[in-house]
């Protein structure tokens, strides 16, 4: 009997360690693969991390509750937390009013990448224009 | 960027906000040294100037799908 619960303790404590790996590789993964922008935009492979963490979590959890496997576990649980709020609340964006309720696209002149000038609506250009906002880098 | 990448459209520059500040999407504090940047979103602007298709994003690392946006193309006047 001191063997199976030897041999519990130390599954326990391998899966509780998987279970903080897999935490801190949530956020880990999202940055790595930041240039994805499907990966980016959903957080796929950091979700996956998310959901072995619990996973390696409950699964110590069930064969030891000693006080190491619980802070560990416990750890990566509020890691993998912060990740969730990170990703689902503070990178939230409020809708911008003004935007939304435009009708006609204000017109602008702004230099390009050359000096040279180009404006929104050049009465030269036929069709219509694909106007994008971004931040930099992505 | 433009070589770097071959791009066949223009990349602007609106340093003072401008522009960014016109169509309501100045973000304050979001830049690298905590300066404001602009929201993403994007939209179609037809040759008479009207707003076709929007989009902007609900979070910060969203962007549109390219499959929209080239359903706002087709359709666009």
């Amino acid at each position: 009997m001191n063997h199976t619960i030897a041999a519990r303790r130390g599954q326990a404590t391998v899966a509780s360690i998987l279970c903080f790996i897999c935490a801190v590789a949530a956020p880990a993964m999202w940055f790595l693969l930041v240039d994805s922008e499907l990966l980016r935009s959903t957080g796929l492979v950091s979700w996956l991390c998310v959901l072995a963490s619990v996973a390696f979590g409950l699964s110590a959890l069930r064969r030891d509750k000693g006080w190491g496997v619980r802070l560990r576990v416990g750890v990566s649980f509020v890691v993998c937390g912060l990740f969730g709020t990170l990703f689902l609340v503070l990178l939230a964006l409020p809708p911008s009013e003004k935007m939304a309720a435009l009708t006609v696209a204000p017109d602008f002149t702004l230099p390009d990448q050359n000096g040279q000038m180009v404006q929104l609506r050049d009465p030269k250009v036929k069709g219509p224009t694909l106007l994008v906002f971004f931040r930099g880098h992505w | 960027m433009v070589s770097a990448n071959k791009l066949a459209f223009p990349i602007l520059s609106d340093p003072k906000l401008e522009v960014i500040g016109a169509y309501g999407l100045i973000h304050p504090g979001a830049g690298p040294k905590g300066n404001a940047i602009a929201k993403p979103a994007m939209l179609l602007v037809a040759a008479d100037g009207r707003i076709v298709w929007r989009f902007q994003s609900p979070r910060v690392q969203e962007r549109a799908r390219v499959a929209d946006i080239l359903q706002a193309l087709a359709l666009a006047p």
